[in-house]
């Protein structure tokens, strides 16, 4: 029997230009069981608080003027929002109810991750698990402000998470797969993991991404899938 | 540092008094992915326990099931070792 191919999807929305917002389809995997433990061995060994701080980014993003009301309903019903996301997890659901608001989404996830983060210290292997980035001075318009001459950890954790761009569409829309014959924006990121190429990929994901904080929710979403039960 | 905080998993009975391991652990075989041994939380090869048990090869473990599959099979396993080998409830003489 095939095993069971956990994946989730979200819409993330970014903003492109002045006043000028887009939603974003993504979709992720859970990896095989032997990386899932070899990705979390390695990505908690770095890890520290920044659970928590990718969570705050996703609020942040998500509704600006509900960081203070997060503030008061996690520490209250915290854990108990944590847990129920984790029975939808466990039960084939996506984290995301159809009727949460964005909102509620974020709570979610801040409360998710600080139950993750709860009992964890230390501090952050930046290098380790961000890998070590650089300027990038090409202003092509279409890459980063950085780059990295190498992939990190939570690259990785994207490439196995089998990380796909579903477009900027109302609805999401799978690439085809068919090599030089697809113009889904998507297409290159999909063939790089199709190949298992590092590298490609994370040069089709700087060109993808609108910028450096959705990376971030991309990465926080991953995390979450990596530690949550599904 | 717990990999596994999210997920609410089996807790195994205390053993104060069991006498310790002697012999170090071997290190687990360099191309075998995800055996590594996460300290107070993970015992290495759990993998290969997994598949022990199942009567699967490690492949198999891989194409059929979901990582959370396997750590229910790690709770399982944790669980039966504390019924089968109840805690010494003294110390050693």
């Amino acid at each position: 029997m095939a095993r069971v191919r956990a994946e989730d999807r979200v819409r993330i929305e970014v903003q492109v230009g002045p006043g000028e917002v887009e939603g974003h389809w993504w979709a992720i995997e859970q990896p095989s069981p032997s990386v899932s433990l070899a990705l979390r061995l390695r990505i908690g060994a770095a890890l520290g608080p920044f659970p928590d701080y990718m969570m705050r980014e996703f609020s942040r993003l998500m509704d600006p003027d509900a960081e203070a009301a997060l503030e008061v309903d996690t520490k209250t019903v915290g854990d108990a929002l944590a847990l129920q996301a984790f029975r939808r997890a466990r039960s084939g659901q996506s984290i995301q109810d159809g009727d949460q608001p964005a909102h509620g989404v974020s709570m979610t996830l801040l409360a998710v991750a600080r139950l993750i983060a709860h009992g964890t210290g230390g501090r952050v292997d930046g290098p380790l698990l961000l890998g070590v980035h650089e300027r990038n001075t090409d202003r092509d318009g279409d890459s980063l402000g950085f780059k990295w001459p190498g992939p990190s950890l939570l690259h990785r954790l994207l490439l196995d998470s089998r990380l796909r761009y579903l477009g900027a569409a109302s609805k999401p829309r799978e690439p085809s797969g068919v090599v030089g014959e697809d113009d889904h924006p998507g297409h290159d990121l999909a063939e790089a993991v199709a190949r298992g190429q590092v590298a490609a990929f994370v040069n089709a994901l700087d060109e993808t991404v609108s910028g450096p904080d959705e990376l971030t929710l991309l990465v926080a979403w991953a995390l979450l899938h990596l530690w949550r039960p599904f | 540092m717990a990999p596994f905080l999210g997920r609410p998993g089996y807790t195994p009975l205390p053993r104060p008094y069991d006498p310790p391991r002697a012999a170090r652990f071997p290190d687990p075989p360099p191309a075998l992915a995800g055996m590594d041994h996460v300290h107070g939380h993970v015992s290495p090869g759990v993998l290969v326990r997994v598949a022990q048990r199942l009567g699967i090869s490690l492949a198999t473990i891989d194409a059929t099931m979901t990582t959370d599959e396997v750590l229910d099979e790690i709770d399982v396993q944790s669980y039966l070792y504390d019924v089968d080998c109840p805690p010494q409830t003294k110390p050693p003489r």
